[in-house]
């Protein structure tokens, strides 16, 4: 019941930061949009002043443009930092809001799994609307261009599946997009450890920072290094169990690591 | 009873505290004395966990701490500070299954406050007053107070003040750092000094007045040598 209570209050107080975000890459794709089918039909009407019209265009183009990629980099960029500013903002002014979050007659995990949960709401959130943002984006696109009498190369579907960044938010199975969500999953609970650590040691030390990044460094690449030793030896289901497990492990890890620290070690 | 036994607390070089151990009584106030950087606050804050000591072990009633029966009161606000006091109320409401609503009312009349009052527009002394309205309405068994005095003005020390020999604090045990000694000597129980860490005198107000004709003050002087 209090993991509810709590995941309404931090979803309550994310909401305008994630519109503004929303709102931001919205304006900037959409803006880039009606700027990428202004130009291409300056170029392809020079084209056919040219008698050179031999000129196909796919949705694939606009995604692999600079700000349309920006937009993904910002709103990549804009979870990592909130992934970590979701702790320390509670240590503001004194470790002001923390004491009280530490002092509430619950378990202390139940703050954990609220943060990790607003997070993940957040990233589902924006793949979501960015889902949305496509779909119009490409009726825009493909209304603009039939209208312009301009030929065009692929489906939808292909662009997304050929797009580096979007094939890794839309997978075509469902298996990968629950691998990819648990990947992400794994990235938030790997900034959540770092930041657990280090406000556990930062009355201690002054490399609280550096040790718990050692530590979380120490346990991303022991399993990397293990595949490193072992991939010759790996059969393909061999392979994909190893993943598995190391996905399970570094997962249990920083887990039971947040659990460790915000239970028995955080300084407020 | 609160138990403090055998607590050690280090910051990198440092050791703020050292073994330190002593009892807070139900239905008393203890009072923790010390002058600045004697590891007063340190000691509330391990003893609500929220500076892990490295050493020793809190006891409420022989029992590891329970959080819905001792409340820590800081020296300054412990919510965002753009929060209203009624938003504070409607969170502690939320969270605290013993937060009494009609006892908060109580205290807000009493201090003259106004709930739709952002934290960051009140003044030191409202905010103190707020804060100990929020906390002695968790209803909790003990409460932990660091400094409410710091810096308030002379009528909200006097409805503090006022508030400690009231009803509503009978029943609870207080463990308080401050440094206004003067303005609460009288209301105090027990003290417990603290010097570079360690306790140098934990002694029975009373006995010490009455037997020795001693104020808390006096006693200071001769600890710390002021």
């Amino acid at each position: 019941m209090n993991l509810l209570k709590l995941l309404s209050w931090e979803v309550e107080r994310v909401t305008k930061p994630f519109l503004t975000l929303v709102a931001g890459l919205i304006v900037i794709q959409f803006g880039y949009l009606g700027y990428f089918l202004w130009d291409e039909t300056n170029f392809y009407e020079q084209l056919r002043r040219e008698g050179n019209a031999d000129y196909q265009l796919s949705f694939l183009n606009y995604l692999n443009g600079t700000p349309y990629l920006l937009s993904l980099g910002i709103a990549v960029a804009a979870m990592l930092l909130y992934s970590v500013w979701i702790w320390y903002r509670d240590f503001q002014g004194r470790g002001t809001f923390m004491m009280r979050l530490l002092t509430m007659p619950q378990k202390r995990m139940t703050l954990f799994f609220a943060k990790l949960a607003t997070i993940l709401m957040m990233t589902l959130g924006l793949f979501a609307i960015e889902w949305i943002a496509l779909k119009l984006q490409y009726i825009a696109f493909t209304s603009w261009f039939d209208g312009k009498m301009i030929p065009m190369g692929g489906s939808f579907e292909q662009a997304i599946s050929y797009h580096g960044m979007l094939m890794v938010m839309y997978p075509s199975s469902l298996i990968n997009f629950v691998i990819h969500q648990l990947i992400i999953t794994i990235a938030v609970l790997f900034i959540f450890a770092f930041v657990l650590i280090e406000r556990s040691f930062w009355q201690r030390t002054m490399w609280s920072p550096v040790l718990s990044l050692s530590i979380l460094v120490v346990i991303l690449t022991i399993p990397i290094l293990g595949y490193a030793f072992l991939s010759n030896r790996l059969i393909y289901d061999e392979t994909i169990v190893y993943v598995g497990m190391v996905l399970v492990v570094w997962a249990s890890v920083t887990i039971w690591l947040g659990r460790r620290f915000l239970q028995t070690k955080l300084n407020v | 009873m609160i138990e403090v036994l055998g607590v050690k607390k280090r910051y990198r070089r440092k050791q703020v505290i050292e073994d330190v151990s002593f009892t807070a009584n139900k239905g008393e106030i203890t009072c923790l004395i010390g002058l600045n950087g004697t590891g007063k606050s340190t000691l509330l804050k391990g003893i609500m966990g929220l500076t892990p000591f490295d050493k020793g072990s809190v006891l409420i009633d022989g029992k590891p701490i329970d959080l819905n029966r001792v409340a820590f009161v800081a020296d300054h606000a412990m919510f965002p500070i753009h929060f209203t006091i009624e938003q504070c109320e409607a969170f502690m409401k939320d969270f605290y299954p013993t937060f009494d609503s009609a006892l908060f009312a109580r205290l807000v009349e009493d201090f003259k406050l106004f709930p739709e009052d952002k934290l960051s527009e009140l003044s030191k002394g409202t905010l103190a007053k707020a804060n100990l309205a929020l906390g002695i309405a968790q209803d909790p068994d003990y409460l932990l107070l660091d400094e409410p005095f710091s810096g308030i003005d002379v009528f909200s020390k006097e409805q503090i003040v006022e508030l400690f020999s009231s009803e509503i604090m009978e029943s609870r045990g207080v463990l308080i750092t401050t440094h206004e000694i003067e303005d609460i000597e009288y209301l105090i129980d027990k003290a417990v000094m603290l010097n570079n860490g360690r306790i140098v005198r934990e002694f029975d107000v009373e006995d010490v007045r009455f037997i020795h004709g001693k104020s808390i003050v006096d006693v200071m002087r001769e600890e710390y040598g002021a």
